[in-house]
């Protein structure tokens, strides 16, 4: 097997960086165990679960408040509208989570306990920091930008939750 | 009479193809509103269970380059400048573990400030790192790049099967819905709208693409047994991300192509002829 073949010599004929080498799969093999986001590994695994059918699927989308629309984030200059897509999702999360640290739980079972509260505090500026972001990526200043959260069905918007 | 040596014997050659590759990715991202400095004020500064982010925060190292604007514009510009450097100074190691370092802090706290731990920079860091070290060690390091990329890909097939997400044949269809479910208020005809919906109406379609990604993930277990099929895992990779891209509008990730000189370089860098 070439990977034995390749540890076996690595550890015969380069010390040094066997131990390199031993550090880094020790370091995924914590991670594997403890899930804490060392590495990537298990993390390119998207998609794994069942995706259950559901009468809407939800987005956050910026949303002018004046004329009532969603704003197109795929107009955002080349990869951009993921940038779009993540902030308010992270937002939404993070801001429920217990100490805005969706691995709160994580470190508690490590025996870390964290409160959070400068972390939450700063949150609640997302709204107002988001608008100028969208400004960055090259739309239009609006001061009646807010978020929503969309509920869409085979492209037609089904419901609209505002997230403040 | 000096010795020459064919191209593609040449880790310097393949230093450079690398090297080039991120710089490439850095002006894109830069044209995406995607470096640290678009980012540097979001009120994000999240942590995470990650020893990492925790002790670069607990050296402050995110506060000193996330100062004012200017501090953070000049690391991103310090990136291009050190990519620069390593592309010039081709023989000397010591740029390149700078650069190295700087794309783990950069990585960090980017993170930090998108509030996601996302990994769309790893497929750099897998293809930085048989340079770290001495050129001597070329054909071990990259090896180890190597099998650490099989690992990555090895695993995301096996969670996939832990996840049983394959053992529903609608369960792809429903990913897609909801992946796009913005995009296609806003792309109501695109080719990758009329293709997603044509999977969305045929489950059993979509069912055998997501079980063919999956397949090709595990594919990756070969990697690690022989080299026999390398040139089959480059191009698994380039089919994955291509796939990636188009269905799932996941381009960023594209950035992992970059890996599959790790499976091209020629036979005198595999470990098979290492006696």
């Amino acid at each position: 097997m070439r990977i034995v073949h390749y540890l076996s010599y690595i550890l015969r004929n380069h010390k040094n960086f066997s131990i390199f080498v031993f550090i880094v799969l020790g370091l995924y093999s914590i991670q594997l165990v403890l899930k804490v986001e060392i590495t990537p590994l298990g993390y390119f695994s998207l998609y794994s679960n069942r995706s259950e059918e559901q009468n809407a699927y939800y987005q956050i989308l910026p949303y002018n408040r004046s004329d009532s629309s969603p704003l197109n984030i795929y107009e955002a200059p080349g990869s951009g509208f993921l940038m779009m897509e993540i902030l308010p999702t992270r937002f939404k999360i993070l801001k429920e989570s217990q100490g805005c640290n969706q691995m709160s739980y994580k470190l508690k079972g490590l025996g870390v306990e964290i409160n959070g509260n400068e972390d939450c505090e700063e949150l609640r500026r997302f709204n107002k920091w988001f608008v100028l972001y969208t400004q960055r990526l090259g739309f239009k200043k609006n001061e009646n930008q807010g978020l929503v959260e969309f509920g869409f069905k085979s492209g037609f918007i089904k419901s609209k939750t505002e997230i403040r | 009479m000096k010795q020459s040596i064919h191209y593609l014997q040449n880790p310097f050659f393949w230093k450079r193809i690398v090297i080039a590759f991120i710089g490439i990715l850095m002006i894109w991202f830069w044209y995406s509103g995607m470096l640290l400095h678009h980012i540097w004020d979001s009120p994000f500064n999240y942590k995470g269970a990650d020893i990492s982010f925790w002790l670069v925060c607990l050296f402050k190292i995110p506060d000193l380059i996330l100062l004012n604007y200017y501090t953070a514009i000049t690391f991103s510009f310090f990136g291009i400048i050190l990519l620069i450097l390593a592309f010039y100074f081709i023989e000397n190691r010591s740029v390149m573990v700078c650069l190295g370092m700087y794309m783990f802090i950069y990585q960090v706290v980017f993170n930090l400030k998108l509030g996601y731990h996302t990994h769309h920079l790893y497929g750099m860091h897998f293809a930085l790192l048989p340079f770290y070290f001495n050129i001597k060690h070329f054909k071990i390091s990259a090896e180890f790049s190597r099998v650490l990329v099989c690992l990555t890909y090895l695993f995301a097939g096996l969670f996939k099967l832990k996840g049983m997400a394959w053992m529903h044949i609608d369960s792809f269809s429903n990913t897609l819905q909801n992946q796009h479910a913005a995009y296609f208020h806003f792309n109501d005809s695109n080719l990758r709208t009329q293709f997603a919906y044509f999977l969305i109406e045929h489950q059993f379609v979509s069912w055998i693409l997501f079980c063919s990604a999956m397949l090709l993930q595990l594919s990756f277990v070969l990697g690690l047994l022989t080299s026999k099929f390398d040139k089959y895992l480059a191009l698994f990779i380039i089919l994955f991300h291509l796939m990636d891209w188009f269905l799932m509008n996941l381009g960023v990730f594209m950035s992992m192509t970059i890996l599959v000189y790790l499976f091209l370089l020629p036979s005198s860098f595999k470990v098979s002829k290492i006696k």
